[in-house]
């Protein structure tokens, strides 16, 4: 494969060194506006960028929800943007043409369904006000959690609520039980919550990946490798350098570095190699985009190359 | 490669570490046999090295407790506490007098590499203020006052304390820090290493130096201390790290391990970790010892990569090594793949070279192609495509060329092409050449040359090249020229010129039709014709001049050849012609070749010519002067003899009319007159006076004719005119003697007759009066006689004049004979006004008069009568009258006069 790539790329590379300008190569710093929100999966962004590991042209906001990237995507005031997968097929059904091209993480108890210590059992939740971010991981959680109650959704009050009023809500008491995630779940157990069901239920269903406008994946294709570069460098500083993560992490999210280390504990951080299984036709994460897609309750979202393997690092891992 | 000192080092390390484990073998070989609990009771005795990151004393008042902690904790051995520098730390591991280590990471790491079997036993948990933490750091200080050190690039070039390189927290942290955003501090900054983090504090504060490394702690302990003031100090590249209880200028580190060497036995590591777990934050120890107790042993991979990325020991240079060790033990297969790679890259070379070549012919051929003025087309024979065009072709045929490809071909034929379909055929083979007319995007059709190629090798097979040239301009051109050369033939024709073409070198000529026809010939009748031909029908005389001058020409002192010779038709008449012509060919010599040239037929016009050369002649010489004017009699011309006879010269003349010639001499009716014949009559002929530019008049007999032109419309006045005065004045003469007395001038006896009717007439017509008066002198005969006649008519002259002087202006005075005078006395108002005058005149002629010497005198008997009286009617009778009067006067006595009387006196 390498020997021949190099005798075919050889004169290729010669003739065509001439066309470059219409291969995008002039475009390739294209500034990649890269939109998140606070997540503990995503936080290998921040990382990333503390200790300047970020490519020059890749600019990072972090914004109060994922709502606001997805406004930001459709805006055009963002690239690329760190969503949940049910997220990224909903903004392809409205038409917004999103390509999946790494996971970040993939939930494994940092999604949670969190209620009022008077409640002891799922049967208790009927006639309750559930908060619930309306996205389709929220629903699908609390799906599964009535399912397993014996609950219709008629039989509870769902109130939608985003994120960043999760613990206002709680503070007044306007809902009794919340669907959440981390680290707000943290933050909700603090204040007396107790975590009843979370997304260790429910294995391989909940992704948070990072997804890209395809109408400029090829002019930051450079810039696209080298954030996705900068992450796996993250993810390895968060293995090896946990300490250090887990307070840099804790200071940009306002909590304690244990509630950081708890909510990593809910999560699957894969690496590359996991990535590419990921990213791969009859994956599990199609498995589950199909399933997010049959929620959503539309056929369309799925068609085409909605995912690629194409910017993962070729290399192994930076070594230890 | 490495250095010696480095060697020796690892060699005594290692030397020391195996006499240790030997040692250490024999006595657990010994010990095997004995039960574990006989050898945790045995008292053993544990060295427990500190570091002595901050003074001795310090240490060893805040470790203490933690050693008696041990000591309660675990009865079956002994701690004791060693805190040592590093350099006496590694000599005392080197002598394997340390059981037990607690030091920095990276020292950690250096003891790890020189035995391996060391391990972390746990990992130290700080605290402070009651917040812990398992991590450190590195912190970077500088002055508060210190404007220019604000950020980790101001570090460059400072002046640096820190505790030593092997210090984590006081040297590598922040030297990686900085190395992580691109600055290597060992290259661009100077380090001062003062052995503890309290000198370098202090250094700092000195302003020893610019800038200090220490560790997290360090600075919080002394200001808690109050050792220093926390507002003299500030920390650079601070980390935002939440719950972090210190301030920071590096990322975390796990924190200082609890290292175990391996000759602690596993049931005593195990117990010591059990005791170590098991301290309480608030145990003395641990409050003591400022730590909040010991954790699970942390990952210490981070500081390993460091130190490595640093290349600080113990892993400088570790590279040189391996490649070393490499090449030792895989020489061979190194080699073969070294030829291998050799070779590889010697194809590549010679595939990209012919590759280069390729696309070298290939892109000559591709400019060749797309920059050609001249328009290609590349053609699919099968489909009639046009597969490819260069620019040239879009250009002329208006289509991109985008759509140019794939056009199909006959789209630009304005007729279908025969040719192409016999190349489609495998007729035409070959390159071949066609005219075409093919139809551009606008719909212009251009007349062109088309060039085809049916191209044969495999890879362009069923293809044919084809070149386009525009050839409709040379078409066009070629048209022009044919029109233009019948447009020559037609003006020959029409103009009926004669040519000729001179072959000067050999004489051959050239003669049209026409050259022969103007000479009576046809031309066949004259050929072979040379310039011989020509020479023998010149006329003799005119030769010399035409060849001299075409002599000129072929000096080149003359441009053209001109010449008018007379040339001798067949019927023997001399035929004018005007010769022209222009050399057009030189030889290399510079001699005339080749000359063109025309004949033209200019006997009419030499005719012509003649006429008016003589008419002009005539105006020139003629004695009569001549004046030309236009039909407003403004003069355009006269001739010398004119200028004589006026005095006026031609261009005093020219332009005006010949009023300033008229004397004065005619009335008005007099030219109204001319005008008016020569109107109606279209000529006028007469005498006239006229003045001549002295002023003095002359006569002239002119004749003026109207001329017409051509066509018959009035054109000019001609006037000839000659100069009569002196027939005039000879004429006067005449007329004069013919009424004068010769001797006195006085009228005679015609005039005064004459005179006298006149006066009669006059006086008929005024109802007025007049005298007439016979005058005879008395005495005159004998004055004759006496003095001769010269006297006697000397006499009469005077008398005469006497006479004439006692007249009015309106009287005459005549002599009629010998002695007699008749003189009439008009316009008188009566009778009476006559007598006086008649009286004088008696008196007068009776004076005394002196004549040449002689004194002479005679009277004068005069008879007189008055017109008008009853029935004279008669100048006869009225004479008749006067004379009888007069013989009655001399009757009565002479010297006196007498008025006649009708009836007869007396």
């Amino acid at each position: 494969m390498d020997r021949r790539r190099f005798l075919a790329l050889t004169p290729l590379a010669l003739g065509v060194s001439g066309m470059l300008p219409f291969l995008g190569g002039c475009r390739q710093d294209d500034p990649l506006r890269v939109s998140y929100h606070p997540w503990i999966g995503y936080e290998t962004l921040y990382l990333a960028e503390r200790f300047g590991w970020l490519p020059e042209a890749a600019t990072l906001t972090r914004r109060q929800s994922a709502s606001e990237s997805l406004a930001a995507l459709q805006k055009h005031e963002a690239d690329a943007a760190a969503l949940t997968l049910d997220e990224v097929i909903r903004a392809r059904v409205q038409g917004m043409d999103l390509v999946v091209v790494m996971v970040f993480n993939v939930s494994a108890g940092a999604d949670a369904l969190v209620v009022d210590e008077s409640i002891k059992r799922l049967e208790q939740l009927e006639g309750k006000r559930i908060g619930a971010e309306g996205s389709a991981v929220g629903a699908m959680l609390l799906d599964r959690v009535l399912d397993k109650a014996g609950l219709s959704r008629e039989q509870v009050t769902v109130v939608d609520l985003p994120i960043d009023r999760h613990v206002a809500a709680w503070e007044v008491g306007d809902v009794e039980a919340l669907v959440s995630y981390e680290p707000t779940v943290a933050r909700l157990r603090r204040l007396g919550a107790v975590r009843m069901a979370d997304s260790r239920d429910f294995p391989d269903t909940i992704f948070d990946v990072l997804a890209v406008r395809r109408d400029c994946i090829h002019h930051v294709e450079h810039t696209l490798l080298g954030l996705i570069d900068a992450h796996f460098r993250a993810l390895e500083h968060l293995r090896f350098n946990r300490q250090d993560a887990l307070y840099r992490i804790a200071d940009v999210e306002s909590v304690s570095p244990g509630d950081v280390r708890q909510a990593l504990g809910g999560v699957l951080l894969p690496d590359r190699l996991a990535n590419q299984r990921y990213l791969s036709a009859g994956s599990r994460l199609t498995v589950a985009a199909a399933e997010l897609q049959r929620r959503i309750g539309t056929s369309g979202g799925l068609q085409g190359d909605w995912f690629t393997d194409a910017f993962l690092p070729r290399r192994h891992a930076r070594a230890i | 490669m490495q250095s010696d000192r480095t060697n020796g080092h690892a060699n005594r390390g290692g030397v020391a570490s195996l006499a240790a484990r030997l040692l250490r073998g024999l006595t657990l070989c010994v010990l095997v046999s004995t039960p574990m609990v006989t050898l945790a009771a045995s008292g053993e005795r544990l060295v427990l090295g500190i570091f002595a990151v901050r003074p001795v004393p310090l240490m060893e008042l805040r470790f203490g407790p933690l050693v008696d902690y041990l000591n309660a904790s675990i009865e079956s051995a002994e701690f004791e506490m060693r805190v040592l520098d590093l350099d006496h730390l590694d000599r005392a591991i080197q002598r394997n007098e340390i059981d037990l280590l607690l030091t920095t990471p990276t020292h950690y790491e250096l003891v790890r590499s020189e035995n391996a079997l060391s391990g972390v036993l746990g990992t130290l948990v700080t605290q402070h203020r009651g917040r812990s933490t398992r991590s450190l750091g590195g912190v970077i200080i500088a002055r508060r006052d210190s404007a220019e050190i604000d950020e980790l690039a101001d570090l460059a070039g400072r002046v640096i304390a820190a505790p030593g390189e092997r210090f984590l927290g006081g040297y590598q942290a922040p030297l990686f820090e900085a190395f992580e955003a691109g600055i290597d501090l060992r290259e661009s900054a100077m380090f001062d290493f003062l052995g503890s983090h309290d000198a370098v504090v202090r250094a700092v504060l000195d302003g020893q130096a610019e800038a200090g490394f220490i560790r997290t702690g360090v600075l919080q302990d002394l200001i808690d201390r109050g050792h220093i003031d926390p507002r003299v100090l500030k920390v650079i590249n601070r980390q935002h790290l939440g719950d972090y209880p210190y301030l920071v200028s590096t990322r975390l580190y796990p924190e200082w391990p609890l290292v175990t060497m391996p000759h602690v036995g596993l049931a005593l590591e195990r117990q010591i970790a059990a005791a170590l777990f098991s301290l309480n934050v608030d145990d003395p120890a641990a409050q003591t010892a400022g730590i909040a107790g010991f954790g699970p042993p942390a990952d210490y991979l981070p500081v390993e990569r460091v130190t490595r990325e640093l290349g600080l020991p113990p892993f400088e240079r570790a590279n040189d090594i391996t490649w070393a060790d490499i090449w030792a033990q895989h020489r061979n297969e190194l080699l073969i793949l070294a030829l291998a790679m050799v070779l590889v890259g010697l194809l590549t070379v010679a595939l990209v070279f012919r590759q280069i070549a390729l696309r070298r012919s290939e892109e000559r051929f591709r400019r060749f192609f797309e920059d050609n003025a001249s328009v290609l087309l590349l053609i699919d024979f099968e489909s009639g495509e046009i597969l490819d065009a260069n620019q040239a072709a879009a250009g002329f045929y208006g289509w991109p060329r985008e759509e140019l490809v794939g056009h199909p071909i006959d789209r630009l034929w304005a007729h279908r092409c025969r040719q192409f379909e016999e190349v489609c055929r495998g007729g035409i083979t070959g390159g071949h050449c066609h005219l075409h007319t093919h139809r551009l995007r606008s719909g212009e059709e251009r007349r062109v040359e088309v060039h085809v190629t049916p191209l044969t090798d495999h890879r362009h097979r069923g293809r044919m090249f084809v070149i386009v040239h525009d050839i409709t301009e040379r078409e066009r051109a070629e048209q022009a020229l044919e029109r233009e050369r019948e447009r020559l033939g037609n003006v020959i024709e029409a103009t009926n010129v004669g040519t000729w073409e001179w072959n000067i070198q050999t004489g051959e000529t050239v003669f049209n039709a026409r050259w022969a026809e103007m000479l009576g010939y046809r031309l066949p009748d004259l050929e072979p014709t040379t310039i011989e031909t020509w020479k023998g029908l010149v006329h003799p005389d005119d030769l010399e001049r035409a060849d001299a001058a075409l002599q000129a020409c072929f000096r080149r002192e003359r441009d053209e050849f001109e010449a008018e010779v007379r040339m001798q038709h067949r019927d023997g008449d001399w035929v004018w012609v005007l010769t022209r012509g222009r050399v057009l060919e030189w030889t290399e010599a510079d001699e005339p070749r080749r000359m063109w040239g025309t004949h033209q037929d200019i006997t009419a016009r030499k005719q012509m010519e003649q006429d008016l050369q003589l008419a002009a002649s005539v105006f020139v010489h003629a004695r009569e002067a001549i004046l030309i004017t236009d039909l407003d009699a403004r003069i355009i011309d006269v001739n010398a003899a004119f200028t004589e006879m006026t005095g006026w010269r031609r261009d005093e003349v020219i332009g005006h009319t010949p009023k300033f010639l008229q004397s004065g001499t005619h009335d008005r009716e007099f030219y109204r007159h001319m005008r008016e014949r020569l109107r109606t009559a279209g000529y006028w002929s007469g005498e006239l006076w006229n003045r001549h530019k002295s002023g003095e008049l002359f006569a002239e007999r002119l004749t003026i004719s109207l001329v017409h032109d051509a066509e018959g419309r009035p054109r000019n006045y001609i006037a000839l005119a000659s100069d009569i005065t002196d027939i005039k004045n000879y004429q006067r003469e005449l007329e004069h003697r013919a009424n004068h007395d010769a001797l006195t001038g006085l009228p005679n006896r015609v005039l005064m007759a004459d005179r006298l009717r006149q006066a009669m007439a006059a006086a008929r017509r005024n109802h007025g009066t007049l005298a007439l008066a016979f005058l005879d002198l008395d005495g005159f005969k004998a004055v004759n006689d006496e003095h001769g006649h010269d006297m006697g008519d000397k006499l009469l002259i005077d008398v005469a004049k006497d006479l004439g002087a006692q007249l009015r202006e309106t009287d005459t005075l005549s002599r009629i004979s010998g002695d007699e005078f008749v003189i009439i006395l008009s316009g008188l108002d009566q009778e009476a006004d006559a007598e006086p005058i008649i009286n004088r005149l008696v008196q007068t002629a009776a004076r005394e008069r002196r004549i040449e010497g002689a004194t002479l005198q005679v009277t004068a008997s005069i008879g007189y009568t008055f017109y008008p009286q009853e029935g004279v009617l008669d100048d006869e009778i009225l004479l008749k009258q006067a004379d009888e009067a007069m013989y009655q006067a001399k009757a009565g006595g002479r010297n006196r006069a007498y008025r006649y009387a009708s009836l007869p006196k007396g």
